[in-house]
């Protein structure tokens, strides 16, 4: 009895498996690397939709097929899975988001000759890949207005707590050196892990030692409890961040708590607010959304998809575009090659965001 | 272009057989409890990644990879002298957790949580592996070597007297024999084994982070050498395939997107506890639980 169970569960795995062949070989395929399962897996919504708003939108004749692959955000789990959309299902582009997947690929994507264009702010997988494009501008450009905003406020003490995390530490690091060169004294109080919830004692030390603003660039699911045991340990100061802040579970778990923080994103148009909201809705996907909705555009509208050598030298020659994100420029910087846009101040406003 | 997915995951099944193989021998075989492991992982592939970025020939690299392995290996042991069981466990945990903060704090060696890329492959006397098939090739070499290793340690005499030891070691104790040098040895063995499956494993991916050193990566191998079977290196190896194949097939299984990824989990736990409640005697298991 137990070696038929054993077996009726291998045929039915196989059955699904045969299930799955399909024969798409005219099909263009872009393939999209993201975390579909923990962590950040929330975002997941967002990114679908960006695509799925872009391809309603294109009007042309080729036949490009999106799909989906999970790297869990694990280095690993990311190279089996384009290990298996470059050998199996032959891919002719892929799109991945968020650090350390692209640097575990990079190296395969070199090997293998597959354009990439990736939503990290990491610069090294781009620095020596000529297949590899970011759509993030660096951590120094993307971090800079914060500073500034804080020595235009006279926030000359800044207490900084961060979460272990490459995304962060990148941000972080250029933060500091920036904020530096103003005269600023940035203080790294304390490193978390992502599970930790417990910012007390960090707190406490804020009150003591009397600073002037907290640089919080905190993982997603501690957000939220920074601001509530901030509020509950009676400590009022300006809040900066980053944009992982723009997620309304984390907002509505804060209780209204995050109102008036301060970080760096990039804006959308108006048209693109409104287009997203008409289809979809949601106002928090609007952010993580843009990202995807202005790559997938990209891909549809401006790449030659007849060869390798085709694809590569269209991506070389977008020089600039406007989509969703104001005016892009392409920047293509001791080999570093990505797209770059204006980055701007926002806030959030009665549980809402708002430029500042 | 098929063969060349199947290529990698062979590779992977060789690293983490090896792997596995090396903590079958201190936790079932010698009745170690050590989360060490993980921690001597991080240590290796950092050390091998940083060393091999120093464009030093790879000879050069392994030896002075092996030599820090030797040392922190030996460091470790004196200091674990007199633990046991569950103590040894805690204390070999908490190692863990110290290896994974100075890993992510010391940014002029390991560059924070960036992690380190452009690890060269290997080296073998001027043969410089150029493809994924010269590099199978390699590790099945490799995990034959150590699986002999092993297989002749487990026959030899002296295993003899070290099981005695994991059944009673108070005996072995009053008749004077150096229980401490015994688990020593287990240690070296396992840990010189781990050691190698991660130099190979940071040359193949060329990049190493420290989300790949956390105690969920262990909590899988551990998996596979509990689920493998009591003192049954046959059912390390038949386990570890099927517990590292299944994840890859399940990326072939058609289902709606919103379903799969979410699904894709929760099938392979309970592909695993299938696993457990039928457990074919005849195969995995020397001794019946």
């Amino acid at each position: 009895m137990k070696k038929f169970l054993l077996w009726l569960v291998c045929l039915c795995l196989l059955f699904l498996v045969w299930c799955n062949v399909k024969d798409t070989n005219q099909w263009i395929k872009i393939w999209v690397i993201v975390p579909l399962s923990w962590p950040m897996s929330s975002k997941w919504d967002a990114l679908k939709n960006g695509i799925l708003l872009a391809e309603e939108q294109f009007k042309g004749d080729k036949n490009i097929e999106f799909v989906f692959e999970d790297h869990q955000y694990d280095a690993k789990t990311a190279i089996s899975a384009f290990q298996k959309l470059v050998n199996v299902d032959h891919v002719d582009m892929v799109l991945n988001r968020w650090e350390p997947t692209s640097e575990a690929i990079a190296p395969l994507v070199k090997e293998y000759e597959v354009p990439t264009i990736a939503l990290i702010i990491n610069d090294e997988p781009s620095k020596w890949n000529p297949y590899f494009f970011r759509f993030y501008d660096p951590s120094a450009d993307l971090i800079r207005p914060l500073p500034e905003y804080a020595s235009d406020m006279w926030y000359n003490k800044i207490a900084l707590l961060i979460t272990e995390n490459t995304f962060l530490q990148d941000v972080w690091n250029k933060f500091m050196n920036q904020a530096n060169e103003l005269w600023l004294q940035v203080d790294l109080l304390d490193v978390f892990q992502r599970w930790e919830t417990n910012f007390q004692t960090t707190i406490m030390r804020i009150k003591e030692w009397e600073y002037d603003a907290v640089a919080c660039f905190l993982w997603t699911t501690s957000i939220s409890q920074f601001h509530k045991q901030m509020e509950e340990l009676w400590l009022n100061l300006p809040i900066l961040w980053t944009d992982f802040y723009e997620d309304p579970a984390e907002i509505e778990a804060s209780n209204g708590t995050i109102d008036g923080t301060i970080y760096t994103s990039y804006g959308v148009t108006e048209e693109f607010r409104n287009d997203f909201m008409n289809h979809f809705g949601d106002e928090w996907q609007i952010p993580t959304a843009s990202f995807t909705y202005d790559a997938t555009k990209m891909i549809l509208e401006r790449i030659d998809f007849s060869s390798k050598s085709a694809m590569l030298e269209s991506l070389l020659n977008i020089n600039w575009f406007v989509w969703s994100q104001w005016e892009y420029t392409f920047i293509n910087n001791n080999d570093d090659k990505y797209f770059s846009r204006p980055v701007i101040l926002k806030t959030i406003l009665n549980w809402k965001i708002a430029n500042y | 272009m098929f063969i060349n997915y199947i290529v990698h995951i062979l590779i992977i099944v060789c690293i983490y057989l090896i792997l596995t193989s090396s903590l079958q021998l201190t936790i079932w075989v010698a009745w170690l409890m050590n989360f060490w492991h993980i921690a001597f992982f991080a240590l290796w592939s950092y050390t091998y990644a940083i060393l091999s970025k120093m464009w030093l020939p790879y000879e050069i690299v392994l030896l002075l990879s092996w030599i820090s392995w030797f040392i922190g290996w030996f460091i470790v042991s004196l200091l674990t002298k007199k633990l046991k069981w569950d103590y040894l466990a805690l204390v070999t945990l908490w190692f863990s957790f110290l290896v994974y903060a100075l890993i992510i704090n010391l940014k002029s060696l390991t560059w924070w949580s960036l992690g380190i890329a452009g690890i060269k492959k290997p080296v073998i006397i001027w043969f410089e592996m150029t493809n994924n098939i010269q590099f199978l090739v390699f590790s099945l070499i490799v995990l034959i070597l150590s699986v002999l290793l092993i297989y002749k340690i487990i026959k030899s005499d002296y295993w003899r007297a070290i099981q005695w030891m994991r059944d009673n070691e108070l005996s072995m104790n009053v008749l004077w024999k150096n229980t401490y040098k015994m688990k020593i040895f287990v240690f070296t063995v396992s840990g010189f084994l781990a050691w190698i499956a991660w130099a190979l494993f940071a040359s193949y991916s060329t990049y190493v982070d420290p989300s790949s050193f956390t105690i969920s990566q262990f909590i899988i191998l551990l998996s596979i050498v509990i689920i493998g079977g009591l003192w049954s290196l046959k059912g390390t190896i038949l386990v570890g395939i099927i517990l590292i194949v299944i994840p890859e097939i399940l990326r072939f299984i058609w289902l709606p997107v919103s379903l799969i990824w979410p699904l894709r989990q929760i099938i392979y736990s309970v592909v695993l506890i299938l696993i457990m409640l039928i457990k074919p005697y005849w195969l995995f298991w020397k001794v019946k639980i």
